[in-house]
């Protein structure tokens, strides 16, 4: 008899583990289903337990190389020194070390390509706020390049790479410390 | 109706029976502390790469700048201790989330700097959004099965501290070991198939040129690898093997192909580090596949690094050299493992127990002769139990209790033996010198019975006069099924 709050304490923990192991199976399974087209169940599902597995960074959608590995996006920026002087550069590029710090660089251009329209303004500010800073510059212009991946026969009868029409430029604007918007 | 009711009741119970083996067995933790160290080297090495650039990353002027981050994270959702604190303190906030990442590498205080690792890598990645990648997403993955379990058991400041103390350093199996290793392979098959289902909306990876767009991609690349323009089939047997790999990953890796898809796994991520600088990324995810390798591999793999191999691993026709080989091990300086004879005829039986025992931190030995069994006892006195398996026929037992003539006590255990020949061999054993632990076990109650032996033998060393049954009070444990199915179900 005296073993008996002890068995329902046991078996209340047992049935709160269980619990939580289908919790967080359906957790981490629901938010790559919520990856682009997706039912509007899933979709409840995801924002009833979206909390728990952002909380822990677990909510991930895992699309690595999905649809399909595509073109690169690249910022190049010049920026003017107080002197007068120029500085200009292009994101990511080979000089940053170690590799895992040239990928950060890397992501963060790629965001800038793949950013909603909403957002973009906001994040080309704080891209220029960052150079500015970097560079200690008066202002500073940047432009968006996206690098096409060439295709098989292009290389075959003698392309490469890099060659100069794989590469779409968009200018995004020049921008000063004291302005809040590119002019 | 009556029947069918029945038969459902019969294969829910199965279910449950199933899904309680999978997650709740008791698993050995030595995998999981091999992986602390390796993942907390990673997560160590992540946070002092953000520290190169800190001001780039996790400054006022970073280019994921706050009033950028709360526009895109539209309901302002990004738990990370970045957002409190002073810039005058960053610096000494990122040195001490170093020393924390290193303390729980180490294994020191484990069970704290786990906890305190996965917060500081969610509050990196949360501050830092924009520049993360699927380095941080398995970091985060693989630290939080961490925290779950004993991953400072070995290998860590922690066992060092508890055999200074004068305490246990023995490895217990675990159901927290056990449910961390089975939540890491569940989420890298849910990691693997859905990557896989994502490449099947892209053209690509149905027309073989996703390899090619990947090494294409001079950004990514590390290596030349143009060449493949000319041998298209290159990309499409990869990209082909690639899908195939990431669909059929979550099937394949449960059976008998588990060390095909490992291999297969291990060998493309190496590509992707090779051919595309992803280093990192590639060493997280294999760091992550350990997680699938049984405990008792990984223990045999590393007492061959101490030249502690079990002579078990040598196929019977070589029984005649291995005590030879006993004798030359016992040679050498003794280490203070808990030792075990395993004396049975059948082999499989023997390589069962040798696999739990050494994964479990014993010093096993093995034997299906009595005469060999003597010898071993002899060279191991005074310490060491001896099992006695099912599989031993009536006369080698005979001979084997005629060979107790040991001056030192023993501690006998009989394995899954039937009551009737337990009783026969408990009252040939009279002796003053044995130690009976008379039941039939599974696995598992006899590790944990000679564990508990053991202990009470180090507060009152046994001096046992006469012989004594350990009585199943002992084994108040939780309660298994019978010896062959409680085998714990061990991690695959």
């Amino acid at each position: 008899m005296s073993k008996q709050p002890h068995s329902k304490m046991k078996r209340f923990g047992q049935f709160a583990i269980n619990a939580w192991i289908v919790l967080h199976l359906l957790a981490i399974m629901i938010t790559p289903l919520t990856v682009g087209a997706s039912s509007q169940l899933s979709q409840r599902v995801w924002a009833m337990i979206s909390p728990y597995s952002r909380t822990l960074y677990l909510a991930h959608g895992f699309h690595y190389f999905a649809p399909e590995p595509g073109y690169s996006t690249l910022l190049e920026y010049e920026a003017v020194l107080p002197d007068g002087e120029v500085v200009s550069g292009t994101l990511p590029n080979r000089d940053i070390s170690p590799r895992l710090l040239y990928h950060r660089h890397f992501m963060v251009t790629e965001a800038l390509g793949g950013t909603d329209p909403d957002n973009r303004e906001t994040m080309v500010r704080a891209f220029a706020d960052r150079l500015l800073d970097e560079h200690s510059a008066e202002e500073v212009s940047l432009t968006m390049v996206r690098h096409n991946l060439p295709t098989m026969p292009r290389i075959r009868v003698g392309g490469s790479l890099t060659e100069e029409d794989l590469y779409d430029e968009e200018f995004l604007g020049t921008f000063r410390w004291d302005e809040s918007a590119p002019r | 109706m009556g029947r069918i009711g029945a038969q459902i009741r019969d294969a829910c119970r199965g279910c449950a029976d199933s899904w309680n083996r999978f997650w709740f067995a008791e698993s050995d933790p030595t995998v999981l502390c091999i992986m602390r160290i390796l993942v907390g080297s990673m997560i160590t090495y992540t946070v002092f790469v953000w520290g190169l650039k800190f001001d780039a990353f996790l400054g006022d002027k970073a280019w994921n700048s706050p009033a950028l981050l709360s526009e895109i994270q539209a309901d302002g959702f990004a738990p990370s201790f970045w957002w409190y604190v002073p810039a005058s303190m960053r610096w000494s906030v990122h040195c001490v989330c170093l020393l924390g990442l290193v303390s729980f590498t180490i294994g020191l205080c484990t069970r704290v700097t786990s906890v305190l690792s996965m917060a500081i890598l969610i509050s990196y990645s949360y501050r830092a959004h924009l520049a993360n990648y699927g380095l941080d997403q398995i970091n985060a993955i693989l630290t939080f099965y961490l925290c779950i379990a004993p991953c400072g058991a070995r290998f860590s400041i922690d066992q060092l501290i508890r055999k200074w103390r004068g305490k246990s350093t023995a490895v217990q199996p675990s159901v927290s070991a056990n449910l961390a290793t089975r939540l890491t392979q569940v989420h890298f098959c849910v990691i693997y198939s859905f990557a896989g289902l994502a490449k099947l909306q892209g053209d690509g990876w149905w027309n073989g040129e996703a390899i090619w767009m990947a090494v294409a991609n001079s950004e990514y690349q590390t290596m030349d690898m143009t060449w493949i323009a000319w041998f298209p089939w290159v990309s499409e047997v990869a990209t082909h093997i690639t899908i195939v790999f990431e669909l059929t990953f979550w099937v394949l890796i449960w059976g008998r192909f588990r060390p095909v898809v490992l291999a297969v796994a291990a060998a493309l991520h190496l590509g992707i580090g090779a051919m595309m600088g992803m280093w990192t990324f590639a060493f997280i995810m294999i760091f992550g596949h350990l997680s699938f390798y049984s405990p008792a591999l990984v223990n045999r793999f590393i007492n061959r690094l101490r030249r502690l191999e079990p002579p078990e691993a040598m196929p019977d026709s070589a029984a005649d050299s291995s005590s030879r080989l006993h004798a030359k091990q016992l040679d050498e300086p003794q280490f203070s493992l808990p030792r075990i004879v395993y004396v049975d005829s059948d082999q499989s039986a023997r390589i069962r127990c040798m696999s739990y025992f050494t994964s479990r931190g014993f010093e096993c030995y093995a034997t299906q002769h009595s005469a060999e069994a003597a010898q071993l006892l002899d060279a191991l006195q005074p310490s060491a139990f001896v099992v006695v398996g099912s599989n031993f026929d009536d006369d080698a037992l005979r001979k084997f209790c005629q060979l107790q003539s040991l001056t030192a006590p023993r501690t006998i255990a009989f394995f899954a033996m039937d009551q009737g020949r337990r009783n026969a061999l408990a009252t040939s054993l009279q002796s003053d010198n044995c130690v009976l632990i008379n039941d039939s076990l599974s696995l598992g109650k006899l590790c944990r019975t000679i564990e508990k032996h053991i202990n009470a033998s180090q507060l009152a060393t046994v001096g046992s006069t006469g012989s004594q049954a350990i009585s199943d009070s002992i084994l108040d444990d939780q309660e298994e099924g019978p010896c062959d199915e409680a085998a714990p179900a061990k991690p695959r």
